[in-house]
């Protein structure tokens, strides 16, 4: 029993001067769902085209199932993937979609029938409906469907999903969020998002990949990534963050705002700290408190959203007092170990 | 890898279109000689006059399209889109059956007129068999025209010939490019209409077939239709320099 | 106004070929279809009325298939030169038909059936070319590389894939590839030599002696019916894709 579904070992893709991707190092447990996170052109679609065998690295190596198969061709890899346009077929209705790869395998006909329909009920289309559909005649969550199902039906040793639901609205995309995340506890499949949404990783996945400029930032649980980011660009990314730029001396830290209180600091001497604006209390009860003037109150539906101004330092952070006013003196403050602290 | 399967495409272009083409060039130097006499003596006034002859025949016939094509792609571009698509189909449909069978079919008209081997015949054919060359790109060009647009115009003061010359026809601009270089060039050297129903309009096409068929003089007409190429893409470079790219 | 002056140009437009077609059943103002058995009796007639069809079949087949491809080549691996396959639309037929004349002289080619044919996969494989072309460019490459991921080997996706989702374009290039074939003229008679004779060059033998004969009328009526007969198809087609 191999513990790794994919493992991608310094794995590196140029193309022409551009690196797209350099020097990955992920491993994606069996029965993971695992998402690849990062903003438009950090690399993250290369990754799943080089997991799928459409493109090969130029150096790395590139393990499914515990077997090399950095140069084996798509085709024989046995992966699905669901393409961000879904690529379906339209020549074929939707039974002949999902029954695509089992024909290729030149199972008997009784299986793929049976196959298919099993499928197609996973992913929640009735296989008495929607089989002699054509494609066009299907809305778009039901076009996800099939290309789901398409994916799924060769039992794939894992499933690549290349933002699927970019297209959708957002409620919709709510929606197949959570349907998506069922399918893969009902298949236990491995699965390989990749999204530049990240509500859509942290909702979904059990482990997932930061990517920025095709490097990988951060491998971790949602928890993790949020609560310990380890690179600026990761707190950046995902949530909302004030970064307050400041000196290392001693134990503590010195900035605009004043001495700050740190739990650990590392060797740099100037630092950036970062502090989750949900982080922040109103009141004086916490270790570092700084006095400062509110510029800006936005009500949000149940909380505030306030920016106050610190020695020239602008600090968002959410609350959920009423009562606070622009022009309003407050004190806000938080515990060091609720801050981190970043390289400059 | 799948680059592989171009080539048997591009190897039989370049065999049985491109090669070709050079033959030409090499039988107008004077093969298996090499002089330029053929090309002094197409300078000369006897094909001169081909020349001047086949441009008027091709000036008239692309003016007496574009002032019959433009009120027709108007219309057919202002209906309804059920209605445009019938009418462009009524359009199309004749040019699904050869040039030579439409001629064919005139001879008929022109002969009960008593007007067959004359100039005018000639022109009639010309404007019959090219008509829709010219209305498909000013309709093209003209059904991206809006209404609003019209309507604006009025609104703002001008009044419809106004709005005509201001408006619609500076937008149709490229159509009547497309149009005119679809129509000028093919029936400059158009032979079949001349020749069925001319008797003696001699022009570039009716000279070339005379000179390759009747004549075997591959030298003569070879140095003529690189020069009828050349003009051609003088017309062409000037067009695709001015507007980048051709649509058709 | 306009629509009188619309109705009058399409009148003009379908008078000379109504008046052939009528005139092809009468004869001395009585109806007949003795000229349409004129022209099945004779000989010459039903030879060149074979080698016109069998010419259009066979380039439409080759030009097909060599255009298909190239088409299929051009889009998916980005190769340059892709004006080669537009020059043969932009040259006057008429300078074409000469150089393939020229080019089979030099090579002392036999003039005949071959020679023709070969000219008229050259003219044919531009126009599939370029309609082909414009109806894979419709999909992206991720419909094939699904299939790769789907263990469809490279040539299992182009029979099961790219070739089914270009068969409208192939059906519609088929039928222009047809027509264009079979209605061709100029580079026929140019390439053609003794004894092989198509339609119009059989038309244009006695047309161009100013003749209007019935029975000229009579094949000229049932070539256009063939011709509408595969522009219907074509109409049809190409509706059907909007």
């Amino acid at each position: 029993m191999v513990e790794f579904a994919v493992e991608l070992d310094g794995v590196s893709k140029k193309y022409g001067n551009f690196e797209a991707v350099s020097n990955i190092k992920i491993s994606i447990r069996r029965g993971e769902f695992f998402s690849i996170l990062g903003p438009s052109g950090s690399g993250k679609t290369t990754i799943l085209r080089l997991i799928a065998g459409l493109i090969f690295p130029d150096s790395g190596l590139i393990k499914i199932m515990g077997q090399n198969c950095t140069f084996i061709p798509p085709y024989k890899r046995n992966i699905g993937m669901v393409f961000q346009d879904l690529a379906l077929f339209p020549h074929l209705n939707v039974f002949e979609n999902v029954a695509y790869g089992l024909r290729i395998r030149k199972l008997p006909e009784i299986e793929i029938k049976r196959k298919v329909c099993e499928w197609l009920e996973i992913v929640n289309l009735d296989p008495k409906i929607f089989s002699r559909r054509k494609i066009n005649q299907l809305s778009g969550g039901q076009q996800q469907r099939v290309a789901i199902a398409r994916a799924l039906a060769i039992e794939p040793s894992v499933l690549l999903l290349d933002e699927p639901l970019g297209s959708l609205d957002l409620k919709l995309r709510q929606h197949m969020m959570s349907e998506l995340k069922k399918i893969q506890r009902t298949v236990k499949t491995t699965f390989v998002y990749v999204t530049h949404d990240q509500s859509e990783a942290l909702v979904m996945s059990d482990r997932l990949a930061v990517m920025n400029q095709g490097k990988v930032e951060q491998v971790g649980s949602p928890i993790e990534v949020y609560e310990k980011p380890q690179t600026r660009f990761v707190a950046e990314f995902i949530g909302e963050m004030n970064f307050i730029p400041a000196e290392v001396c001693e134990d503590h830290l010195l900035s605009e705002l004043g001495k700050i209180k740190v739990s650990k600091i590392n060797g740099a001497k100037k630092v950036v700290l970062g502090v989750r604006p949900e982080k922040i209390k109103v009141g004086n009860k916490a270790e570092n408190v700084f006095r400062g003037k509110i510029e800006e109150v936005t009500y949000l539906g149940g909380f505030l959203k306030i920016k106050v101004n610190v020695n020239g330092v602008k600090i968002k952070c959410i609350t959920s007092s009423n009562g606070l006013r622009e022009e309003d003196e407050i004190e806000i403050g938080w515990n060091s170990e609720e801050a981190i602290v970043f390289e400059a | 890898m799948k680059k592989i399967s171009a080539y048997p495409g591009i190897i039989y272009l370049i065999v049985f279109f491109y090669l070709p083409l050079l033959i030409v060039i090499v039988y107008s130097f004077g093969f298996p000689n090499f002089k330029f006499d053929y090309y002094i003596e197409i300078s000369k006034p006897l094909y001169f006059k081909v020349f001047l002859n086949s441009f008027i025949l091709a000036g008239i016939t692309t003016i007496s399209c574009f002032l019959l094509a433009y009120p027709l792609a108007y219309y057919i571009a202002l209906r309804a889109q059920k209605w445009k698509n019938l009418l462009l189909i009524l359009l199309i449909l004749p040019f699904w059956m050869s040039l030579l069978l439409r001629t064919y079919a005139i001879m008929n008209i022109l002969n009960t007129f008593g007007l067959m081997f004359t100039f005018t015949a000639v022109v009639i054919g010309m404007v019959y068999d090219y008509l829709p060359f010219m209305v498909l790109p000013l309709y093209a060009s003209l059904e991206k025209l809006k209404k609003s647009q019209i309507e604006a115009s009025y609104v703002l003061g001008a009044n419809p010939w106004k709005t005509f010359f201001k408006i619609t026809l500076p937008q149709s601009k490229s159509g009547i490019i497309a149009g005119v270089i679809l129509v000028f060039i093919p029936s400059l050297g158009e032979f079949v209409v001349p020749a069925m129903l001319g008797g003696t309009y001699v022009t570039i096409g009716t000279i070339t077939w005379d000179l390759f068929l009747r004549y075997h003089d591959w030298w003569r007409g070879s140095a003529l239709s690189m020069l009828y190429m050349a003009i051609i893409f003088i017309a062409l470079a000037f067009y695709m320099r001015k507007e980048g790219k051709i649509e058709i | 106004m306009m629509q009188i002056f619309v109705l009058i140009v399409f009148t003009i437009l379908y008078a000379p070929i109504v008046l052939v077609i009528i005139s092809s059943f009468f004869d001395a103002g009585n109806f007949t279809l003795k000229w349409f058995e004129d022209v099945f009796q004779d000989e010459k007639i039903l030879k060149a009325f074979y080698n016109s069809i069998t010419l259009a079949i066979l380039s439409t087949l080759f030009s097909v298939i060599l255009g298909t491809a190239s088409a299929y080549a051009f889009l998916r691996s980005k190769m340059k030169f892709e004006s080669l396959f537009y020059t043969p639309i932009i040259i006057p037929e008429i300078t074409e038909a000469l150089s393939l004349l020229l080019f089979y002289k030099f090579l002392s080619f036999p003039l005949g059936f071959f020679s023709v044919l070969l000219g008229h996969i050259a003219f044919n494989i531009a126009f599939v070319f370029v309609i082909v072309k414009a109806r894979l460019s419709g999909y992206e490459k991720s419909i094939e590389e699904v299939s790769l991921t789907l263990g469809a080997n490279e040539v299992q996706t182009f029979f099961r894939v790219t070739i089914p989702i270009a068969m409208p374009g192939i059906v519609a290039a088929s039928l222009i590839a047809f027509t264009l074939s079979w209605d061709n003229f100029i580079k026929t008679v140019f390439t053609t030599g003794p004894g092989f004779q198509t339609l119009p060059l059989l038309i244009w033998s006695q047309a161009a002696r100013g003749v209007v004969s019935p029975s000229l009328s009579a094949l000229t009526t049932l070539m256009l019916l063939i011709s509408m007969i595969l522009a219907y198809f074509y109409v049809r087609i190409s509706i059907k894709r909007e």
